[in-house]
């Protein structure tokens, strides 16, 4: 049951069944239950990147979709990476495959990385300006130089590797 | 963010250390890097990329061979097995071991670049 932009009621005009479900129990039930998409990924190996620009991680499967009843979105991204080598790493989100929540910065967040694993995670961060309809959200991320790894598996004989790539978008208003 | 498109091979397999080394190594100047991840390699090239760079690179991505090592891998392979060489009682190690160690050391610290 989606969301109805709530009637602005007349003095003295007739409330009905109808007005009610769709104005009070419906709504309140959207709001209850917003559109949201959670995607804890398993890829059965960890993604790798030592691409310079900012490229999607998976334009498949790590991608969050939602359909919107014209509210803004809160979305955030967390996972566990490591690189072969020395090097830095920008992540940032994607909305729609075409604008990047991080335009005119580097992008969202940056790390250096070795070959620890490092827990990393864009904050939650609120768009806004999405006309009701479907949208999509995809991490992005580069590399200065090495190759760098997300860890998405559940199988891997090495236990510190089964961890999820997490990416979160849910309407909030 | 710069434009890139990719070329797209299905292949679970890949070395991508290796396979980055290998792309790389073509000199194509639109080359930006490669991925793998959900079974497919992408790599990613500026547009405009002539037919033949196109072929290239897509050759270059089959005849990749996943059990071969990178430069830097075989580097951190060859540092683990002289490491191995040196686990032994102090009065065994000989004075090419102690060399060995302090090359090693060396090359840890960043002092001297390994070979």
């Amino acid at each position: 049951m989606g969301w109805t932009t709530p009637r602005t009621w007349l003095v003295g005009e007739l409330v009905t069944k109808t007005m009610l479900d769709t104005h009070l129990r419906d709504n309140l039930m959207a709001l209850k239950d917003p559109p949201s998409a959670q995607v804890l990924r398993d890829n059965a190996g960890a993604y790798t990147t030592n691409s310079s620009t900012l490229v999607p991680v998976d334009d498949v499967n790590l991608k969050a979709t939602l359909t919107t009843y014209g509210g803004d979105v809160l979305v955030w991204f967390a996972g566990t990476f490591n690189a072969s080598s020395g090097t830095n790493m920008v992540l940032d989100i994607r909305v729609d495959g075409s604008d990047r929540l991080g335009a005119g910065f580097e992008g969202l967040v940056a790390q250096t990385l070795g070959t620890a694993r490092e827990a990393i995670a864009i904050p939650p961060l609120i768009v806004t300006g999405l006309d009701p309809g479907e949208h999509t959200f995809e991490l992005l991320w580069s590399s200065s130089g090495a190759t760098i790894r997300l860890f998405s598996d559940t199988t891997s004989g090495t236990a510190a590797d089964n961890l999820p790539a997490i990416l979160v978008a849910r309407e909030v208003s | 963010m710069d434009e890139v498109i990719d070329l797209i091979v299905e292949r679970a397999d890949a070395n991508p250390e290796r396979l980055a080394e290998e792309l790389a190594g073509l000199g194509i100047a639109a080359y930006r890097g490669v991925s793998t991840g959900g079974g497919r390699v992408r790599v990613h090239v500026a547009p405009g990329l002539p037919d033949a760079d196109r072929a290239a690179i897509r050759a270059a991505v089959e005849r990749h061979d996943p059990a071969l090592q990178s430069q830097r891998q075989k580097a951190a392979a060859a540092r683990r097995a002289a490491l191995d060489g040196l686990r032994k009682a102090w009065p065994e190690w000989t004075g090419a071991d102690k060399d060995t160690f302090l090359r090693l050391l060396a090359a840890e610290w960043g002092l001297i670049p390994e070979e």
